[in-house]
């Protein structure tokens, strides 16, 4: 039988999964209005685009300086446009946004309604006819769905931008080396995969953060432990949906190019 | 035993305006509530007293309709509450709630707060027409001046003032105060008080308090009740209640008062 931590973990598990569906739910039937939606935008997007910047320019300089430094001498250097600009659009772009948005937002989202529970402003909502999900969650979950996947490739961009940097400007890489292959071998389908992870991403950040602050319990000490718990939580969440994600998503472009010719 | 003291005033008795019945609530393995009957009456105020810790505030959020029980149901004027925590509630639209910590919006300055409940559900009301229902609730706790200032710039009993003109301004039907008066030293806790019964005869509400402060319950009560073990064991009128012989109510007034 059920020892009480697994009764806990599936009655937590029930109740995130509640949420999220209430949420959804709300997002369709009674929308939050805009203003709250606008605002969350620019916290979550406009105000989190210098770390996306920094983190996908490095990561773009690092991947382009070591695969020049690994492929050059076997004359393998011409790959490395492809190879930072592929691995940026489907695997680092996406997973490296969403730790900086965990790190950044999550945790801003847990602490902020972890604090809000704990001090008796959520039961002021209630209390007023307000329902706490649509006001403090559904924004949130818009904003953070539709934010995720145009930060994903803003990172994409800039990683391409700083592997260019180091390939040509540093390594002396013919510009044309480093773009020509990406129009042969960059693929609509490749935005795509960027654009899912950054879109599930979004609503895995957004919807744990708040379900973990939603439901703190125990003063400041409280909001700490959530906090924590959603960055660990969200972090390997996102690790192994990344996994499933590529496996379905390549899978995905088996079937369909197997079907339609692509 | 419940005591059931019959007493004359000039309240309206002949139905309750909040009738909780057989009210059962558990956390976890804690049983806080235990078959909870009472009635309250429209524009009385009715102070719940009892020790820590015995179920008090979990009453509270009950009739507020923001919990749901195990057991048992609240009527509001003879229309039984789910307990949902819902949006669109009309319920929770005739009731309101002082709470303990005053629960500002703490990301709101004191204006914006105060007309939260406008905003969310009388949004054709003019600009001007609200600005007016903000500043008379702020002037009728006091606090005229401040809409500008944020929660965190308030004194303890300053929040608690602008958290009743937060209550004021929509003009619920009943008021529930969560300890109005802890925390707060005797000066400011009178000026609650005062608020208090200002309140009820603005907007001719029917209270409940649930408080320690034997002082604030004598000055704001029309009946007191004792709760006791998850259940009210005695309902009264401030009179009849400091003659009840009970051991615990004995123990509670003493220990209430600083002996000199």
């Amino acid at each position: 039988m059920f020892n009480s931590k697994t009764s806990k973990f599936f009655n937590d598990l029930g109740s995130y999964f509640l949420l999220v569906s209430t949420v959804t739910w709300l997002c369709f039937k009674r929308p939050p209005s805009w203003d709250l939606i606008r605002d969350q935008m620019y916290e979550i997007g406009v105000r989190s685009l210098p770390v996306v910047a920094i983190t996908g320019f490095s990561t773009g300089m690092v991947l382009a300086a070591q695969a020049y430094f690994q492929l050059s001498d076997k004359g393998l250097a011409s790959a490395t446009g492809l190879m930072v600009t592929k691995a940026m659009l489907v695997e680092l772009g996406p997973v490296l946004t969403a730790f900086m948005i965990t790190g950044r937002v999550g945790a801003a989202i847990c602490a902020e309604l972890g604090t809000m529970r704990v001090t008796e402003q959520i039961d002021a909502l209630s209390s007023m006819a307000v329902n706490p999900l649509s006001y403090l969650v559904a924004p949130r979950f818009i904003a953070g769905t539709v934010m995720l996947p145009i930060l994903t490739i803003f990172s994409c961009a800039m990683g391409v931008l700083g592997g260019y940097i180091i390939a040509v400007d540093y390594y002396g890489m013919p510009s044309h080396s480093y773009i020509d292959p990406l129009r042969d071998q960059i693929h609509l389908y490749d935005v795509f995969m960027g654009l899912v992870k950054g879109f599930v991403f979004g609503i895995i950040i957004i919807t744990i953060s708040s379900y973990k602050g939603m439901t703190t319990r125990g003063g400041a000490a409280g909001v700490g432990r959530s906090t924590t718990n959603s960055v660990v939580i969200c972090y390997s969440v996102i690790l192994v949906g990344n996994f499933l994600l590529t496996v379905f998503l390549n899978n995905t472009y088996t079937y369909l190019k197997e079907q339609f010719w692509w | 035993m419940v005591t059931q003291e019959k007493e004359e005033s000039d309240l309206h008795r002949n139905k309750p305006m909040i009738k909780v019945h057989d009210l059962w609530k558990s956390y976890g393995n804690l049983q806080v509530l235990k078959g909870l009957d009472l009635e309250i009456y429209e524009g009385e105020t009715l102070v719940i007293l009892g020790r820590s810790g015995v179920g008090k505030s979990v009453l509270l959020r009950q009739i507020l309709g923001i919990e749901k029980p195990d057991k048992g149901y609240v009527e509001i004027s003879g229309q039984r509450i789910t307990g949902m925590p819902d949006t669109g509630d009309e319920h929770q639209k005739r009731v309101g709630m002082l709470f303990q910590g005053s629960a500002m919006f703490d990301s709101m300055n004191v204006g914006d707060n105060t007309a939260f409940y406008l905003k969310q559900h009388e949004k054709k009301l003019k600009r001007d027409e609200r600005k007016n229902r903000v500043d008379h609730a702020l002037k009728m706790v006091g606090l005229e001046g401040t809409q500008q200032k944020m929660p965190s710039e308030l004194s303890g009993g300053m929040r608690k003032r602008a958290a009743l003109a937060r209550l004021i301004v929509y003009r619920p039907e009943i008021i529930l105060y969560d300890e109005p008066t802890t925390g707060l030293d005797p000066m400011t806790a009178m000026q609650i008080n005062d608020l208090i019964n200002a309140t009820k005869k603005e907007l001719n509400a029917t209270s409940v308090v649930v408080t320690h402060d034997i002082r604030s319950a004598l000055e704001v009560g029309d009946r007191l009740a004792y709760h006791e073990d998850g259940k009210i064991v005695h309902v009264a009128s401030k009179e009849e209640f400091l003659k009840i012989k009970d051991p615990a109510i004995h123990s509670f007034f003493e220990n209430a008062f600083v002996k000199w």
